[in-house]
């Protein structure tokens, strides 16, 4: 049975990778032939799992790649099928039909609610978890909801791996015992002291409710951080990363250096959260291996800067990210923000989440226009107009194409804080204008 | 003349966008020329209604709402005098719950087994630890209103309709619990109901307005905007006209009736 369940799933494999159904089906064909498939494999000694809110998918690319860079073999979800069936999918293709897969690694991504069947099911040695932030509730109900359910899949001799920096992570370990590695960014030039965003997560210690001090913060929770009345504290940072904002690479722990392919925290995060795991692999990434980041893109038109920001709907906090990094520059801005659809997966659609996003950034930057585009571009230019922008300064177009002249005959550096879904139509109208 | 907004718990019952309804106001309201003092309160202030026009609060996860119960417990009298002498309360989310007499805990996998008659044995001082699941079934609220609150599972984008205004609600809910046992003092009624028994949604008590619609609701309703604004003047005596300045507001929201609802405002 084990070994014919097997079969199948690599003959659908086979006849669904031209179709287009080869990511997760197959899995789901196997599972339903045989529900004690997993116990038959013979899993890789060493299974690396990577989870969290954003970022899971490059993360655990990052990991792969350098593993394989370093001569090892590697099974990885590449195409982010990252539920249970896409997992069992992976675990088909890798595996000999006796269920031995002969990797030296498996690395594999996987959505953070179903961390609750997997974990029972592949004994997984490391877990990385990038961040939990507010995303999809709709989908998700809320993100004390999904730390909860990390929280309960988490077994007890899994080697953990965090970034040390965010607080509300903290709530992950404080009622574990498991080893915990910690990565996070030391304070830099763009650190802040001042709180920048209202709407955060986690204002209370997690262990006694008493209030949160910050001496200083890089994002949202992410900081300096302990409780003004017990022992709380952030923890001692094991891979600590130095950003040279010039030369754009991070120095770890005064030893090791990573050059970066652009040095916005979300990348930042992510190369540091995969270079913690390699190092406690006993594998030292060298600068070579670039995070190659599709998130991030620049280039010119008009002999103007455009910088594109790929951020995540119903997923205020890359939107933050987005704001917080353009705030950087003292250039005038023209700022286009929109959308095709808010989600893909159902047929209403939520708006709220436009107001824990902290446009009021907006406010202290030198803004010539700010784009509101698609069929929510009234919702967006309320938000706009209430962060505080000159309404006169808001414009709204129902597509990118409509959006076109205006953007040609604003003045200023083109950024364009898009939902993943905008970013290749708004590639084509910029850069292939200029072709 | 000021307007002065209590948002009660800001950093805590913050989950789904609720500044937006403080925005909504206060841009609103200035652009009248009617200056907006905003107070925020939380967990470790004091609750201070003295001169206070209108309460805000919001939604938060199961966690922080029982962190603001036991700190808002302590008002109870406060804000039943408040709410009886006619002041504005908005209460979005699931912060309603937190002025009916109680929330149902949600069983434990521990509590359901017990009450499945699933044998445990526990010898020593281990018996202490099934003392808080036995005991912690129901949640003390403040019982200003006699509605209690039970579980559920709604994500839904609703349309209803409401006496005071003559234009449809719009807004969205994502919510795993309910206020039942609503007597009729609901706020809303709901255009398209799934099942019979859901027809009414929220809570109306003289200037008390509840709903499960959670942030936003002021911004995505400018007439509900428009109309709370008004009152609030009215009770304190301030009568103006108001010029409105909500263009994009009213766009966005005809736009959206358009396109889901196919319901076109002239």
């Amino acid at each position: 049975m084990n070994i014919i369940s097997i079969i199948i799933g690599k003959i659908i494999i086979l006849i669904g990778k031209p179709i287009g159904r080869s990511s997760s089906l197959p899995g789901m064909v196997s599972r339903k032939i045989n529900k004690n498939i997993y116990k038959f494999f013979k899993l890789p000694s060493t299974v690396i799992a990577v989870t969290g809110s954003s970022g899971k998918g490059s993360t655990s690319s990052v990991i792969a790649d350098t593993l394989r860079s370093k001569g090892y073999t590697v099974a990885h979800n590449k195409i982010g099928s990252n539920l249970s069936d896409g997992i069992l999918t992976l675990l088909i293709e890798n595996a000999n039909i006796f269920g031995k897969i002969k990797k030296d690694y498996l690395v594999y991504e996987i959505d953070e609610r179903y961390t609750k069947y997997v974990f029972d099911k592949i004994k997984t040695d490391y877990l990385v978890v990038t961040n939990i932030t507010r995303d999809q509730p709709p989908r998700q109900g809320h993100h004390d909801i999904v730390l909860n359910i990390i929280s309960e899949s988490i077994k007890e001799n899994m080697h953990l791996i965090l970034n040390g920096e965010d607080a509300y992570l903290q709530k992950l370990v404080s009622n574990k015992k498991n080893k915990v590695t910690y990565f996070g960014l030391d304070k830099n030039i763009y650190s802040y002291e001042k709180n920048k965003f209202n709407v955060l997560n986690m204002s209370y210690c997690p262990i006694c409710n008493s209030s949160l001090v910050y001496n200083y913060y890089n994002f949202e929770n992410t900081g300096d951080y302990y409780c003004s009345k017990c022992d709380f504290k952030k923890p001692i940072i094991d891979y600590l990363g130095n950003i040279d904002y010039k030369k754009n690479v991070i120095n770890i722990n005064n030893k090791y250096k990573l050059s970066l392919d652009n040095n916005i925290l979300y990348s930042v995060y992510n190369e540091l959260a995969a270079f913690t795991t390699c190092a406690e692999l006993g594998i030292i990434k060298e600068n070579e291996d670039k995070l190659n980041t599709k998130l991030f893109n620049k280039y010119n038109f008009e002999n103007r800067e455009v910088t594109v920001l790929n951020n995540k709907n119903e997923n205020s906090s890359t939107f933050n990210q987005s704001l917080l990094y353009i705030e950087r520059f003292n250039d005038l801005k023209v700022v286009v923000i929109g959308w095709k659809e808010i989600s893909r997966r159902y047929d209403f659609d939520d708006l709220s989440w436009l107001y824990d996003i902290e446009f009021e950034l907006l406010n202290n930057m030198n803004i010539d226009s700010v784009i509101c585009v698609g069929i929510h571009r009234f919702d967006i230019a309320t938000r706009i107009k209430l962060s505080g922008i000159d309404q006169n300064k808001i414009h709204t177009f129902n597509n990118l194409e409509e959006s076109f002249d205006t953007i040609k005959n604003s003045k200023g550096n083109i950024y364009g804080i898009l939902n993943f879904d905008y970013v290749k139509p708004f590639n084509e109208i910029l850069r292939g204008d200029n072709k | 003349m000021k307007i002065n907004i209590l948002h009660l718990y800001p950093d805590l019952l913050n989950l789904y966008g609720e500044s937006g309804n403080i925005k909504a106001i206060k841009n609103y309201l200035e652009y009248n020329n009617i200056k907006v003092n905003i107070k925020n309160c939380s967990i470790e202030d004091e609750i201070n209604l003295k001169n206070i026009d209108l309460i805000y609060i919001g939604m938060g996860t199961e966690e922080n709402q029982n962190i603001c119960i036991k700190h808002i417990n302590k008002y109870k009298t406060k804000i039943q005098n408040y709410i009886e002498d006619k002041g504005f309360v908005l209460s979005t989310g699931n912060s309603i719950e937190l002025f009916g007499k109680y929330i149902k805990n949600k069983k434990t996998k521990i509590q359901n087994y017990i009450e499945d008659k699933g044998f445990v044995l526990s010898t020593g001082n281990s018996i202490e630890l099934f003392g808080k699941y036995i005991k912690n079934k129901k949640t003390k609220t403040l019982g200003i209103f006699d509605y209690y609150t039970g579980s559920t599972n709604l994500v839904d984008q609703p349309l209803y309709k409401t006496d005071f205004i003559d234009e449809e609600i719009i807004g969205f809910i994502n919510k795993r619990s309910e206020i039942k046992n609503v007597d009729n003092h609901y706020l809303f009624t709901n255009q398209r109901p799934n099942n019979e028994d859901k027809i009414h949604e929220g809570y109306h008590y003289k200037n008390f307005y509840g709903t499960y619609l959670l942030g936003p609701i002021l911004v995505r309703n400018p007439k509900l905007l428009e109309y709370i604004c008004k009152k609030i003047l009215e009770n304190k005596n301030i009568n103006i006209e108001l010029i409105s300045n909500l263009d994009l507001e009213y766009s966005a929201y005809k736009e959206f009736l358009k396109n889901y609802y196919n319901i076109v405002v002239e």
